[in-house]
């Protein structure tokens, strides 16, 4: 029993050249995509010339990818997130210390460093 | 904006985008205007690549089958427009709006049975073709359009002859519809 409708199925075979190019080229390795392409009269070394061209352009618009780059927003996020992270760390503990300076036992470190008793 | 290849990278992906587009095209000429226009479409930023999604060479190969894709449709469109240009005025834009619409639904139900024809047209013409016919065969019964892949996956076919029996399977496909061009003149 057909599930799709016929003219999906002839669009899909219509289409089954470029999903089965797409699936051959990427299980090649580099060297077979090469002699591929010389078998199909194609000068590798003219692909690299216009691949290294495109190459130039991409280097040269860089500095204009750059400045819409994300990562000129996620570094100041960094830095803020950063110090907002020892600002809550830091404040509840300056905040208890100056609120009751007197309210911490003198052993209260577990590690030992406060320890040591007062004289 | 997406990430920067390397010159590497660049080069691996022109390979493999001319690989596809040589492939389907089979001229040397109109695959490199495919690969131009994908890789112009990168520059330009419409279609960005993040590295952490996939190697840049598959990203091409995408753009590549996009670009080829939407030229197809973009024809088809253009053919189906004139074919209905024509007839329009082979009706007359006078017909009542009654009457119009009755010939378009004639028209379409025409078409409908048209594409049911050519399917199972296109099945007898297989022969005793066994992997072209089953691999139509599991299109046809497939709920969703299927890689070479899948299948070879659910046929048992190694994948390598699903790609000669869809190749054959295209083969067939054209030479029914050039022969029903001819048979219409």
């Amino acid at each position: 029993m057909s599930k799709r409708k016929p003219e999906d199925v002839l669009k899909d075979i219509e289409g089954s050249d470029l999903d089965d190019a797409v699936e051959q080229v990427a299980a090649m390795t580099a060297e077979q995509r090469r002699d591929a392409l010389k078998a199909a009269g194609v000068d590798v070394a003219e692909v690299h010339a216009k691949a290294d061209a495109l190459y130039e352009r991409l280097q040269r618009a860089e500095p204009a990818r750059a400045k819409r780059s994300p990562a000129r927003i996620v570094v100041p996020i960094a830095a803020v997130a950063a110090v907002a992270a020892l600002a809550a760390a830091v404040i509840p503990q300056l905040s208890q210390n100056v609120a009751s300076p007197e309210s911490t036992p003198p052993d209260a470190g577990t590690d030992g460093a406060d320890a040591t008793p007062r004289g | 904006m997406g990430d920067t290849p390397t010159r590497d990278e660049v080069r691996a992906a022109y390979e493999a985008a001319m690989g596809v587009a040589v492939a389907v095209t089979r001229s040397k000429q109109r695959a490199v205007d495919y690969v131009q226009a994908a890789f112009e479409s990168f520059l330009s930023g419409a279609r960005p690549w993040v590295r952490s999604k996939g190697p840049f060479d598959k990203h091409m190969m995408g753009a590549v089958r996009s670009i080829i894709s939407n030229a197809r449709v973009a024809r088809r469109e253009e053919r189906d427009s004139k074919a209905h240009a024509t007839f329009q005025e082979n009706v007359g834009n006078e017909a009542a709006s009654a009457e119009e619409r009755n010939l378009r639904q004639a028209e379409d139900e025409e078409r409908d049975a048209g594409v049911v024809d050519e399917l199972g047209a296109l099945e007898a013409s297989l022969g005793d073709n066994e992997d072209a016919r089953a691999v139509l065969q599991c299109r046809r019964a497939s709920e969703e359009p299927l890689k070479a892949a899948e299948i070879a996956q659910r046929t048992g076919i190694p994948v390598g002859r699903v790609y000669r029996a869809n190749e054959l399977i295209r083969e067939h496909l054209q030479k029914l519809r050039a022969r029903r061009e001819t048979d219409d003149e």
